[in-house]
């Protein structure tokens, strides 16, 4: 199994948008994939993929306090037919989003042995071929546990120069001191304007990473505004096209 | 909503103008040359005419005349055996002759008012004698008396068009002239009819004239304008389709043939403005696609060394570290056991 950290320094990156779209094209290729929001304080993937807060029984939380099994966390979305008839599934475990569940996950965070048994039995019950993990940004105690069992680190920027500095100092850990074996930068939301293969030659040079993606600003990605999944809706996307190479990337 | 435009071609615009104009033109020139030529024809047929009536009447014998209007007596065949008529009817066959258009006659009062009654004709003097026979009696109408008044004074009618018409034809100009005697008394007088024939003849042959003329003028102005406006339009059509070419990107247009032309218009100065154009809006498309943003990454090492000392010298990172390569040494060793297996 891949686990994918997909992080950033900053917030509003489009983290969790990525990861819901990434986890669909990963469905559509044939992966059976399973999403980790350990996003807290402020969930997001439930709601993307259209979960109903009543829906969740039992949340990544309910789980890290024993309350109940992984079978019972994971939620299986079922992800609309596309031209060929089939329907996708994307097991998702989603942290509650009910503001007494935040403010106790508040006080006591999850630890590195928790995700590991998190993972495997999230892996075991459902034979995955890929973990998508959906992280707050910044550095924190229970991100770096993540990057600590992260095979793959996803490191999402803005141009921003203070995204940059912070963005540096994640890779840095990542690479020489949690010996992540991959790591890719992807500048989100770039200018139009920007020259692609100079972006990505500055941030390899600039990160001392080998894999740099640039995703382009979409007008048709901010007016959906995280209501839907965009490579749904936008299948011939320009957008799409290049996640999709993304999410092969990411496969292989 | 916009107005819908309607597209009406260069050509087309240049091909209603001069052709309207011509119509115009040439319609207002033949219907004051018509008007002009006829009113000449009338005058020169009225001249001809009374001219040889003129001559006619000089050349009758006044009191012959009269003797011969109230002596004659007929034959059955409505003719006489007087030697006094036919010398009379030759004499007026020998005028007709000398101007065949002219058809002669002579008549005396009639017993009614407005009648008249024929004495000799320039036809009856042909084989068999034809025409108006001697007492042949004509009546008029009380509006409309020619040959009446003619026994009083030189008329003439101003009929022209269609002509009057009478039992013995269609006659275009009428003149008539009083015959006097040696007393100076009018004892009758003669008239000249010319035919309608000849004048509608002079009409129409001009008429066709006029047709054929406009047709073939018409003929080609038509093709002038159509190889005058086509030059016209060409290189506009030829700059549009070029902008076109433009407007989608493709400025390696030639506007040579356009602006090279031998003799400079207004249009091969279009071209060449056209032209510069073209330069200026690729050189600032390329200034527009050069101007692209570059990105530029600075990051500052020593704060960046700071902030991972922060993190990393610490009870908690170091236990993590540990953990971290311990799980990826399992795992690297799950997967070469995995891939020795398989």
């Amino acid at each position: 199994m891949k686990t994918i950290m997909v992080h950033s320094f900053r917030r509003g990156t489009g983290k969790s948008n990525l990861v819901a779209n990434l986890a669909v094209l990963m469905v559509q290729g044939g992966a059976k994939v399973g999403v980790i929001d350990l996003n807290f304080l402020t969930p997001s993937l439930a709601m993307l993929f259209g979960l109903d807060e009543d829906q969740i029984a039992c949340s990544l939380n309910d789980y890290l306090w024993g309350r109940c099994r992984v079978t019972q966390l994971v939620q299986p979305v079922l992800l609309p037919a596309g031209i060929s008839g089939k329907t996708w599934e994307v097991l998702l475990a989603s942290a509650s989003s009910r503001p007494s569940d935040v403010e106790r996950m508040l006080q006591g965070r999850y630890t590195f042995e928790a995700l590991g048994e998190l993972l495997l039995q999230f892996s075991q019950a459902y034979a995955l071929d890929v973990v998508l993990m959906d992280t707050p940004a910044g550095i924190t105690p229970d991100t770096l546990a993540t990057m600590a069992h992260a095979q793959t680190l996803v490191m999402m920027l803005h141009t921003d120069q203070q995204d940059y500095q912070g963005t540096a100092v994640v890779v840095d850990i990542a690479n020489r001191y949690l010996n992540i074996p991959r790591q890719i930068l992807v500048l989100n939301d770039a200018p139009l304007s920007l020259d692609v293969n100079q972006a990505m030659d500055e941030m390899r040079s600039a990160f001392n990473v080998t894999e740099a993606w640039v995703l382009p600003h979409s007008d048709e990605l901010a007016t959906l505004a995280s209501a839907d999944l965009f490579v749904l809706k936008q299948p011939l996307h320009p957008l799409t096209l290049q996640m999709q190479q993304l999410a092969q990337s990411l496969l292989d | 909503m916009a107005k819908r435009q309607t597209f009406i071609s260069v050509r087309a615009k240049m091909l209603g103008t001069i052709l309207l104009l011509l119509v115009l033109a040439l319609g207002g020139t033949f219907f004051w040359f018509y008007n002009f030529v006829t009113d000449q024809v009338w005058q020169l047929i009225k001249h001809d005419a009374e001219t040889t009536l003129s001559g006619v009447v000089d050349g009758i014998d006044g009191d012959t005349f009269e003797a011969l209007s109230k002596e004659m007596t007929l034959r059955p065949d409505g003719y006489t055996d007087d030697p006094r008529y036919w010398e009379h009817v030759r004499f007026l066959k020998n005028a007709h002759d000398v101007e065949p258009r002219a058809f002669i006659y002579t008549y005396i009062k009639g017993d009614e008012p407005y009648q008249v009654k024929f004495i000799g004709s320039n036809g009856a003097a042909n084989n068999p004698p034809e025409g108006a026979k001697p007492f042949d009696v004509y009546q008029e109408q009380a509006d409309q008396t020619l040959l009446w008044e003619g026994l009083k004074q030189p008329v003439e009618n101003e009929t022209f068009t269609g002509g009057g018409q009478d039992t013995y034809g269609s006659w275009g100009v009428t003149v008539c002239r009083p015959i006097y005697n040696s007393k100076n008394e009018v004892v009758g007088a003669a008239g000249i009819d010319f035919q309608t024939d000849y004048v509608l003849r002079v009409q129409r042959s001009m008429l066709t004239l006029f047709y054929t003329a406009i047709a073939i003028i018409f003929l080609v102005m038509i093709v002038a304008v159509v190889w005058f406006s086509d030059r016209l339009s060409r290189p506009i059509t030829q700059l549009t389709r070029i902008a076109e070419l433009i407007g989608e990107g493709h400025y390696d247009q030639d506007l040579t043939a356009l602006t090279r032309m031998k003799v400079r218009d207004e249009i091969s100065k279009l071209a060449e403005v056209f032209d510069i154009m073209i330069d200026k809006v690729y050189a600032r498309e390329q200034t527009l696609r050069q101007r692209v943003e570059e990105l530029q990454i600075q990051i500052d090492e020593s704060k960046k060394q700071h902030a991972i000392s922060e993190i990393v010298d610490t009870d908690f990172f170091r236990d993590l570290q540990t953990k971290a390569v311990q799980l990826r040494e399992r795992k690297r060793q799950q997967e070469q056991q995995g891939g020795a297996q398989s």
